[in-house]
């Protein structure tokens, strides 16, 4: 354990590792064919109950 | 569908806290204005300036915005997962032990109990208490999302849940100090140096990016959506904006310390994460804003939802202005001025006060059960006196903090300083009564909502008005 967090690249790696999770993420936003599935999230505070 | 059982009781109780600690804060922020302006206002010593300043940050902060997340973030949870927050006890709990925590901290700091950390000022005691507090907020939180009934966990709730998640994690980081004694409220930080600033503006400029940023930025992904019937402008929009925001604010702080012992290197990396935050805020900004594309006329009609959008306003320009002063040339002229005063005002009363503001002028009739509030009028009222408020603040803070660091580094052509520090004091002091009349001006404002909400909490509608507004409807 010790001798992890003594990793001199254990910066670089965090860096890549945070950067290919947030390029994952907005890839997978954007897929095709899902334009439906977020239209349908966006309503959800307007598919509810008023009274 | 059926509508389930919400647990409105809490949600209510929080509101009321949030109207009731908003005008105590803002009150104590127009009494260390006038400190400011007339120093024997400083009572010594319960009253003096170093004691109260905290009791307002800690007051607007955590006692008004702290309630109006917690209302919300109830409130919201509930109505997007369909389903009743979870433990009624334990949801009055938080509600109780939340106030306690701010009563016990602000008694703290009026008889000079202070842990002299920025926004991080209650001491251990207090510090172990809110700890207690928050793990049960994040378990009620938490334990309605795992018992929703709509299978996608609404945006509204990623913010507020990284919010909750993150302020634990900063609360525990900074308040590592250990008391000299259990009956002594006296205690010292595990970190000394660099270190211990570093991890403090690693805390503070998280509070305001998770604290005052996220939490809020949740209320405006739903309130907005809801106050203008549409939904959010794009929702893919939204997720990019969550994952951006909570990635890159987390390396913001190091632009607090420029300048000081802190390696360049992390002065630079705290730089340049500030600059790269004007994408996510300006994207969240612009799909609010972008929300009432096709149906602008409603913004001219609701003051409900001018509150929302200049909220909006006010963020994107204070999130400009924000990587600006990080800036370290710039910061060079503006760090220690009444520049920072200026900006965090905007950010705070423009953006947090007026989303809770349009938040709960949403908020109070539905809760209550009434079809509308007392009077839209006064809501407008509302909107533009604080509106001038916040102007007459903001604009006082600009040329007093620009003049400020202008005369402190001025030099003659012997390389004296052109000016004592007295001088530079003197120099502001028509700036400041300004201030105070912008804070007046935005109490005022907090009052009148107090009178509506009473009045429409009483079940009163204000005839005269409606009847106008349905004549004119008619006639139209």
């Amino acid at each position: 354990m010790k001798h992890f967090f003594a990793d001199a690249n254990l910066g670089l790696i965090g860096l890549l590792f945070f950067f290919l999770f947030f390029c994952a993420v907005t890839l997978w936003t954007f897929r095709p064919g899902s334009k439906n599935t977020y239209k349908n999230h966006g309503n959800i505070p307007l598919q509810e109950h008023d009274e | 569908m059926e509508h389930p059982n919400y647990n409105y009781d809490v949600v209510k109780k929080f509101t009321l806290a949030t109207v009731f600690w908003g005008i105590v804060g803002f009150a104590a922020g127009i009494f260390i204005a006038l400190q400011m302006v007339f120093p024997d206002l400083n009572i010594e010593p319960y009253l003096s300036f170093g004691r109260l300043r905290p009791l307002h940050t800690s007051a607007v902060i955590f006692a008004f915005g702290g309630n109006a997340l917690f209302a919300t973030s109830y409130y919201v949870v509930q109505r997007t997962c369909h389903v009743r927050l979870w433990n009624d006890g334990l949801a009055n709990f938080t509600f109780w032990g939340y106030q306690f925590f701010i009563v016990i901290a602000a008694l703290g700091y009026v008889l000079g109990v202070n842990q002299s950390k920025e926004y991080a000022q209650p001491e251990w005691y207090a510090d172990l208490w809110l700890t207690v507090v928050w793990v049960a907020y994040l378990v009620v939180y938490f334990m309605t999302i795992v018992n929703r009934k709509v299978s996608h966990l609404y945006v509204a709730n990623w913010f507020y849940l990284a919010f909750i998640i993150t302020v634990a994690v900063l609360h525990l980081g900074n308040g590592l100090a250990l008391p000299i004694g259990v009956l002594d409220a006296k205690s010292y930080s595990a970190f000394s140096g660099v270190q211990s600033a570093m991890i403090q503006w690693w805390y503070a400029h998280n509070a305001v990016g998770f604290f005052l940023t996220a939490g809020f930025l949740g209320m405006m992904y739903y309130f907005i959506p809801k106050q203008a019937e549409r939904p959010i402008y794009s929702y893919r929009l939204s997720i990019v904006h969550f994952w951006s925001l909570i990635f890159i604010y987390m390396w913001a702080g190091p632009h607090h310390l420029h300048y000081t012992a802190l390696p360049d290197w992390a002065q630079t990396l705290g730089m340049t994460f500030s600059i790269m935050l004007w994408m996510p805020s300006w994207g969240g900004m612009i799909n609010g804003v972008m929300t009432l594309s096709g149906a602008w006329n409603k913004l001219r009609e609701d003051p409900v939802l001018q509150f929302m959008i200049v909220a909006l306003a006010f963020y994107g320009m204070s999130t400009f202005e924000g990587p600006l002063m990080s800036i370290r040339y710039v910061n060079a002229l503006s760090h220690y001025t009444d520049w920072t005063i200026g900006h965090v005002h905007s950010g705070a009363l423009g953006w947090v006060g007026f989303i809770s503001f349009g938040a709960l002028y949403h908020l109070v009739p539905k809760l209550w059960g009434r079809e509308k509030l007392y009077s839209t009028k006064l809501v407008s009222l509302h909107l533009w006196i604080a509106t001038l408020g916040i102007v007459f603040y903001i604009a006082a803070m600009w040329v007093s903090g620009i003049m400020q660091g202008l005369m402190w580094r001025d030099y003659n052509e012997m390389g004296f300083l052109e000016y004592s520090f007295v001088e530079s004091v003197m120099a502001m002091k028509p700036f400041y009564i300004i201030r105070v009349l912008g804070g007046v001006l935005y109490l005022a404002g907090a009052l009148i909502m107090a009178y509506n909400f009473w009045r429409t909490i009483r079940g009163d509608v204000n005839e005269k008005e409606y009847n106008n507004n349905a004549l004119q409807g008619a006639a139209a």
